[in-house]
């Protein structure tokens, strides 16, 4: 583990732009169709539910990693098992996110440039971040936070005095009932973007007082949740549930339709900047605990000479993930959200605090 | 080369993932589906192909450096062993 600590408020920060990184770009919960605000609000008390699972598990172990308390809890073998299976997945995620990115960059902005050039330029600049640290990526983000909270604000503005909201879009609430929100909640939101904080499992252990873990991650993630059910509720007013579901970039549309006093118009360099913005957070956050993990596992004891390997991994991996972007999205929506995330966001780890528990207990009654 | 090892255990692991999810869900044939993962590293550009072989220069440069230097030491102290 590297000898670094991060404060309070550079966790919050790091957990928000995290989990509005590639949230932002696609359209959420749009199975639910108008109610699908009401499924991000539910996803949000699930992802804090689980949060607390994840926290009760950093307060058993606050000074390792979760690589590390896996093999504690499950014996060597097994937990070096684990654990080598959580590193794959924070880099199969790492990539997903860099190829969603790509595509949207590829899909709206830069038709002429090959993808793998695009997704090659993130991923030189996320490897220096990396490479320098998880003190300069919370600092970095710190920096970074300032600029989005800028964008979300100025962009609020922006589409509520263009008068283009219209709330009876929203309506009816419920039309079909609880089923299809709950529905949506257990099969896709709870795990994206809310569960993906399971990656701070392997962040917890740097903050430099653990007391404060629980109550900023919680608040991190309920503003998180606020947000993005406000633009989720605006996206629909705006461009209705058909439009919403059939877009690849709700967001980006909802801003396309701006148009303020007759000049203020155009502002896709709005969506552009809070995507780059949040994409290279959650891609870089992601890199770094699959790096320290790997570190750990296979006992590395500089991890930053992993960090070109695991970068060129991420990029192959991001081309070779899906031969185009139907099957990138078919796969996200009908396998990864339940089959992938399900085990490793929700089963494992209440599996690992229940054994943790009453090994502790055994432990405080010896 | 242990370093390379391990970043070479990720990508197959998750190569053969990827192949698994084309196959059991998307009802994909292994074949295509190997076929639809090397595609795009065939069909590369020139500028796409000398950004991927740089990639590919960083990834193995370090390790053959000190594979190199090792080697080198290791000379060096036979040499000097030879010496009386």
């Amino acid at each position: 583990m590297e000898k670094a600590k991060i404060n309070a408020y550079q966790l919050f920060v790091l957990i928000v732009l995290f989990e509005l990184g590639s949230a932002l770009m696609v359209p959420l919960a749009i199975e639910a169709k108008q109610d699908a605000w009401l499924v991000i609000l539910i996803g949000m008390g699930g992802g804090l539910f689980l949060y607390l699972i994840y926290y009760s598990l950093y307060y058993y172990y606050p000074d390792i990693p979760s690589t590390e308390y896996v093999q504690k809890i499950m014996g060597t073998t097994l937990g070096r098992i684990i654990a080598f299976f959580y590193v794959v997945y924070f880099v199969y995620l790492a990539a997903r996110v860099l190829r969603n990115f790509g595509e949207m960059l590829v899909t709206f902005a830069y038709p002429e440039t090959p993808l793998f050039v695009i997704n090659a330029l993130l991923i030189v600049l996320v490897i220096y971040t990396v490479r320098k640290g998880i003190e300069v990526l919370s600092r970095t983000g710190e920096f970074l936070f300032v600029f989005m909270s800028f964008l979300l604000i100025s962009a609020s503005i922006l589409v509520v005095v263009g008068g283009i909201i219209d709330s009876n879009n929203l309506r009816p609430i419920l039309a079909d009932g609880i089923q299809p929100v709950m529905k949506t909640v257990l099969m896709h939101n709870l795990y994206f973007p809310f569960g993906e904080v399971v990656v701070f499992t392997m962040i917890l252990p740097y903050l430099n007082r653990s007391e404060k873990a629980k109550r900023t991650g919680l608040m991190a993630i309920g503003l998180c949740g606020l947000i993005l059910s406000l633009i989720t509720a605006v996206n629909i007013s705006v461009l209705g549930v058909s439009l919403v579901s059939r877009s690849q970039y709700p967001l980006l549309s909802t801003i396309q339709t701006v148009e303020v006093a007759g000049f203020l118009e155009r502002l896709d360099v709005y969506f552009v900047l809070a995507v780059v913005i949040g994409v290279f957070v959650k891609i870089a956050v992601f890199f770094y605990v699959a790096m320290e993990g790997a570190a750990n596992l296979f006992a590395v004891k500089e991890s930053a000479r992993l960090v070109v390997p695991i970068g060129v991994v991420i990029l192959i991996l991001s081309i070779a993930v899906a031969s185009n972007f139907s099957e990138f999205f078919q796969e996200e929506h009908r396998f990864v959200h339940f089959y992938v995330h399900l085990p490793f966001q929700v089963i494992i780890p209440i599996f690992l605090l229940i054994i943790a528990f009453f090994k502790n207990r055994k432990k405080s009654k010896g | 080369m242990k370093i390379l090892g391990i970043a070479l255990l990720i990508l197959v692991v998750l190569i053969s993932f990827s192949l698994y999810v084309d196959v059991t869900f998307l009802h994909v044939s292994l074949t295509n589906s190997i076929k639809n993962v090397l595609n795009p590293f065939i069909v590369m550009d020139s500028v796409e192909l000398f950004i991927f072989v740089l990639f590919l220069f960083f990834l193995v440069a370090p390790s053959l450096t000190s594979y190199i230097r090792k080697r080198k030491k290791g000379s060096n102290n036979e040499k000097k062993q030879q010496q009386p």
